[in-house]
């Protein structure tokens, strides 16, 4: 490899590594296979980095081979288990009367990971995507290969969906509630 | 609880959720873990003489490969060199200008592609008296099979009708009349 093409490569890596990992653990929800999912884009980077010079984005386009590398990965770890009703209530109470912060993130995530497994594929992207810091409709419509304005129609009927599943949930739940 | 509380509860629940669902602290060394990676597939690579070498080795195989199919396409040979007839020493009965004539080397330092069927033509023969002529019967044969046959002829091999028939009688009369009486005048 020569010089240049290696400082190319390196400095893509210092500049968007941790953006790649952000975005590939948003789906993955795994440190294990985030890691290999950025290590594999990265090497891909690498082997394309012929094609650098004609890329006028190149963290849109980085995002693109992490996000498809990544639903290959999670096709290949296996298929979404079935969500039970009872545990996204009994989550749901946790968050309410968790008495530590952290603990009640954690709890949270989790309630709202099984929630948007529920969602129609072509809601759940987006809504993904959306959760990742620094990360605007704009790339999210390069990433995906939709409109943009189609995003943001997706994304506003995803959050419908899952307020109104919270809303069931909260309201199933006797011993669920704020006051 | 109302509705219109526990849709506003949702949504500060799910508000909440979102902005910790994207939360997510990458491992500190990560930069440094992807550069060697990439510097170590980097060297993986082939070095830059390979493909010379490569391009190298595969010339020297086609020349090799050339030459040994111009030995087998040479005319000078002969039925001589090839392996099996020529381990055999020429019978003493036959006459010298019936022995092939070979030159070339040894034959059991031919390679095996020259044994080809396809590859090797047929063995050209020297002197005058190897070129024998076919036999009358094949000739015979052979011209039956290959004149052709014209499609006016097949035409006149169909059976006549029997108003033809008649018709050559008609026509023929006279003609053997004319005959008869020219003979009795050759005879006077």
């Amino acid at each position: 490899m020569s010089d240049d093409a290696s400082d190319r490569v390196e400095s893509l890596v210092r500049e968007h590594a941790r953006f790649v990992y952000r975005l590939v653990y948003s789906l993955l929800r795994n440190h294990h296979d985030t890691e290999d999912v950025v290590q594999e884009t990265f090497l891909r980077v690498c082997r394309n980095r012929s094609k650098l010079n004609r890329i006028e984005d190149p963290r849109a386009w980085i995002a693109c081979i992490a996000w498809r590398s990544a639903l290959t990965r999670r096709r290949k770890l296996s298929a979404h288990p079935v969500v039970d009703l009872d545990d996204l209530k009994n989550s749901l109470e946790t968050i309410a009367t968790g008495p530590e912060e952290e603990a009640g993130k954690e709890q949270m995530r989790s309630l709202l990971e099984r929630l948007i497994r529920t969602l129609p594929e072509e809601l759940r992207n987006p809504l993904i995507l959306s959760t990742v810091e620094d990360i605007r409709s704009p790339e999210i419509s390069a990433i995906l290969g939709i409109p943009e304005a189609t995003v943001r129609t997706r994304l506003f009927r995803a959050r419908q969906l899952l307020r109104e599943k919270l809303t069931a949930l909260i309201g199933g739940g006797s011993r669920v509630g704020r006051s | 609880m109302s509705e219109g509380a526990k849709q506003r509860q949702a949504e500060e629940l799910l508000q909440k959720a979102l902005s910790v669902y994207g939360e997510c602290e990458p491992p500190s060394d990560l930069e440094e873990g992807i550069i060697r990676q990439v510097r170590a597939a980097g060297s993986k690579r082939s070095p830059a003489w390979l493909p010379v070498l490569a391009a190298a080795a595969a010339i020297l195989i086609g020349v090799v490969l050339i030459q040994d199919w111009s030995d087998v396409q040479t005319p000078e040979t002969t039925v001589a060199q090839l392996p099996a007839p020529l381990a055999r020493p020429a019978p003493a009965n036959v006459a010298p200008s019936r022995q092939v004539t070979g030159m070339g080397r040894p034959p059991i330092q031919k390679r095996p592609i020259a044994r080809k069927a396809s590859a090797v033509k047929p063995p050209v023969l020297t002197g005058e008296s190897e070129i024998s002529p076919l036999p009358q019967s094949e000739l015979a044969f052979s011209d039956i099979v290959t004149t052709p046959i014209e499609i006016e002829d097949l035409g006149k091999e169909t059976t006549p009708l029997i108003s033809d028939l008649a018709g050559a009688e008609n026509r023929e009369a006279p003609a053997a009349e004319g005959l008869i009486a020219g003979f009795e005048e050759g005879r006077e």
